[in-house]
């Protein structure tokens, strides 16, 4: 089951049975259906018009609502031999501007020749192509120049479409995902990852324009010609009762969602009545595996059926499609519970004994074990492969990853080594066949199962407070009682408190206007933050020096900070 | 439902304020991420009270626009004809 060579040959032989695709509002009422037959045929005809509209290879962002009109138009693109871009949809309260930016960004580093999305959205759309001038269609296609004619689909050996990696605004990175590696990824994820059998049933709320919910939750059970039960990611997070809720009562067996959104399912349950017992594969990907929030699921909704061994935990970037590793199934969550002080000072992970300082542990849950196509190993700075418990840096090879960055009018930029090696940029450790991951090397800060990229938010700093303020820093650090919190180090050049105080109160407004996230705001002296030896900015050293009181000087004199600190 | 401006301001304000740990006086002007505090995922919590609240649904786009109170206020009044 799921040996196709491209997304067009997957499509091609689900449309000859008689699943498909069902679309779900916020209370659970099914909105509309999307049989593989009709996906298809929709598809292929927008495809005939797409080819008469724009030359072959040219990139599209489609905006990726959860509809019919997304997923046909994708699809179009894959029959027209064009590359489908997904892009993101904006936040509520004050994301307006942001996401503006943020879609400029996009379609400026990927050269789009347009941008189709829903009329709803269409102004805005309007107005954040506005400087490139390139055409905002409808994504039904219905505003396409009437002629048509005869597409040739993207062949084994193509593209298929760019992901924007759900990294840096400032920097977003279009991934270039190939036929080969989506098919391979697919192949793996239903073969060996969840075993997909007969009968099964995929349910998402996931968001379309991220790796998880595109290939996790639409290519991938189309490549086994799955039934899919989707809910939008914003219905999902006004009532994720309902996602619960469509498992429950479509007997939904393969479901994932970030551990963030296994909490807010904790955190609103009512006591509705459900029956999780059909739900094999409850999958957690996109962030830190937090065993603490998915006990409270089970406890929560084992008296509804959930079944806490159906828990999978799985490792993936969109580098490499989507998928590297997963959890035996039917096993549930395996955890290790580790000295963190120790894991910080010798980068090994050893079991939390009698000696570890109260508090001073840490459990990690194992994301199991590689996909049999790919290979992961985990090394030091220098590449050497590290023993069992060590942590380092994860790296992975293999059929899946995608061909590389894509940048208009440059070459590709490959994302490998001369040996086929992708840095992922997380680090982790064995645990005999299993791989844990305990963070990001490459400063992402990880915010209820958002990116958020500490370039962006030191961006914000410099334009909220101008001259004042040097350079900054920022990073995630955990307070006195554990909990994250986003810490921005800002050198600043003004004396005065009034001014710093207001200086403290508008970049915090800023950053938090622009991320959507708390951010404690610290003015630090003028050229007191670490570089490294080649020039840069270190934050992971700004880090360690803040943790251990670097500034405590500093932040003692600044006036208002304890008031602006959540 | 019944309601004027000013008391719609002011129920809301309540609901905000019940969100937001900044203990700031809530004005018109008042934005309601920036301002208040309050992060993506409690917004959702907020935007499912208003929407039980006054029987309305935000669709996306007038969502987006929304940054102050006093848009929040005006964009009920719009959605449930108040």
């Amino acid at each position: 089951m799921g040996s196709f060579e491209s997304a067009c040959d997957a499509l091609d032989y689900a449309a000859k049975g008689l699943t498909g695709i069902n679309f779900y509002g916020a209370d659970g009422r099914l909105v509309s259906s999307l049989p593989y037959k009709d996906l298809r045929s929709r598809a292929v005809t927008m495809a005939g018009r797409l080819a008469a509209a724009f030359p072959r290879q040219s990139r599209l962002g489609l905006v990726a609502e959860t509809s019919p009109d997304f997923l046909v138009a994708f699809m179009a693109c894959q029959y027209s031999g064009i590359v489908p871009a997904p892009l993101s949809l904006p936040a509520a309260f004050g994301g307006r501007q942001t996401y503006e930016w943020q879609v400029n960004k996009m379609v400026r580093r990927a050269g789009l020749a347009a941008v189709l999305a829903p009329a709803a959205l269409r102004d805005i759309l309007i107005s954040a192509v506005a400087p490139e001038g390139i055409p905002v269609l409808d994504l039904s296609g219905s505003d396409l120049p009437a002629e048509s004619v005869t597409a040739i689909p993207h062949q084994a050996n193509e593209v298929s479409y760019i992901q924007f990696s759900s990294g840096s605004t400032s920097e977003p990175k279009g991934i270039v995902a190939t036929q080969a590696s989506l098919s391979a990824n697919c192949r793996a994820i239903i073969q060996e990852g969840l075993q997909v059998r007969e009968g099964d049933r995929a349910v998402s709320w996931l968001p379309l324009y991220h790796d998880m919910g595109l290939v996790g939750f639409f290519i991938a059970p189309m490549y086994s010609q799955l039934s899919i039960d989707l809910l939008s990611p914003t219905d999902f997070a006004r009532r994720p009762g309902t996602w619960l809720k469509l498992i429950s009562e479509n007997k939904g067996t393969l479901s994932y969602s970030p551990s963030f959104g296994y909490e807010l399912c904790v955190r609103r349950h009512r006591g509705e009545a459900l029956d999780l017992s059909s739900w094999r594969a409850a999958g957690i990907g996109g962030d830190m595996v937090r065993n603490d929030a998915l006990n409270e699921f089970s406890e929560t909704f084992s008296p509804s059926g959930f079944n806490p061994s159906a828990f999978v935990p799985s490792y993936g970037l969109a580098e490499s499609t989507l998928a590297v590793a997963f959890a035996p199934l039917d096993a549930g969550l395996r955890t290790d519970r580790i000295d963190l002080g120790r894991m910080q000072s010798s980068d090994r992970a050893v079991p939390a004994s009698d000696l570890t300082r109260d508090g001073g542990d840490r459990t990690f849950v194992a994301c199991g074990r590689p996909l049999a196509s790919m290979e992961l190993k985990i090394a030091d700075a220098h590449g050497h492969e590290l023993e069992h418990r060590q942590v380092g840096r994860i790296l992975v090879r293999g059929p899946s990853i995608a061909a590389g960055y894509f940048r208009v009018g440059e070459p590709i930029q490959p994302l490998t080594d001369a040996e086929g090696w992708l840095d992922t940029g997380d680090l982790g450790y064995w645990l005999e066949d299993e791989v844990v991951i305990t963070g990001r090397s490459k400063d992402m800060i990880l915010w209820n199962g958002r990116n958020i990229w500490p370039q962006d938010i030191e961006w914000i700093a410099q334009k909220a407070g101008g001259r004042s303020i040097a350079r900054s820093a920022a990073f995630e650090t955990q307070d006195d009682a554990g909990a994250p919190r986003i810490v921005l180090l800002a050198e600043c050049r003004a004396r005065e408190p009034e001014i710093r105080e207001e200086l403290v109160r508008d970049i915090s407004a800023a950053a938090r206007a622009a991320t959507g996230v708390p951010i404690m705001v610290e003015l630090i002296s003028i050229k007191t933050l670490p570089v490294t030896s080649s020039g840069k900015l270190s934050r992971a050293g700004a880090r360690a020096a803040y943790v251990s009181g670097a500034w405590s000087d500093d932040m003692g004199g600044t006036a208002g900070l304890a008031a602006i600190a959540p | 439902m019944k309601l004027d401006q000013a008391s719609l301001f002011e129920e809301i304000s309540k609901l905000l304020a019940a969100h937001s740990n900044t203990g700031i006086t809530i004005v018109p002007e008042t934005r309601i991420g920036a301002d208040l505090e309050i992060d993506s995922v409690e917004i959702f919590d907020i935007v499912m009270e208003l929407e039980d609240l006054y029987d309305i649904s935000f669709p996306i786009e007038q969502a987006s626009n929304i940054d102050t109170v006093r848009d929040l206020v005006a964009t009920i009044r719009q959605l449930a004809n108040v």
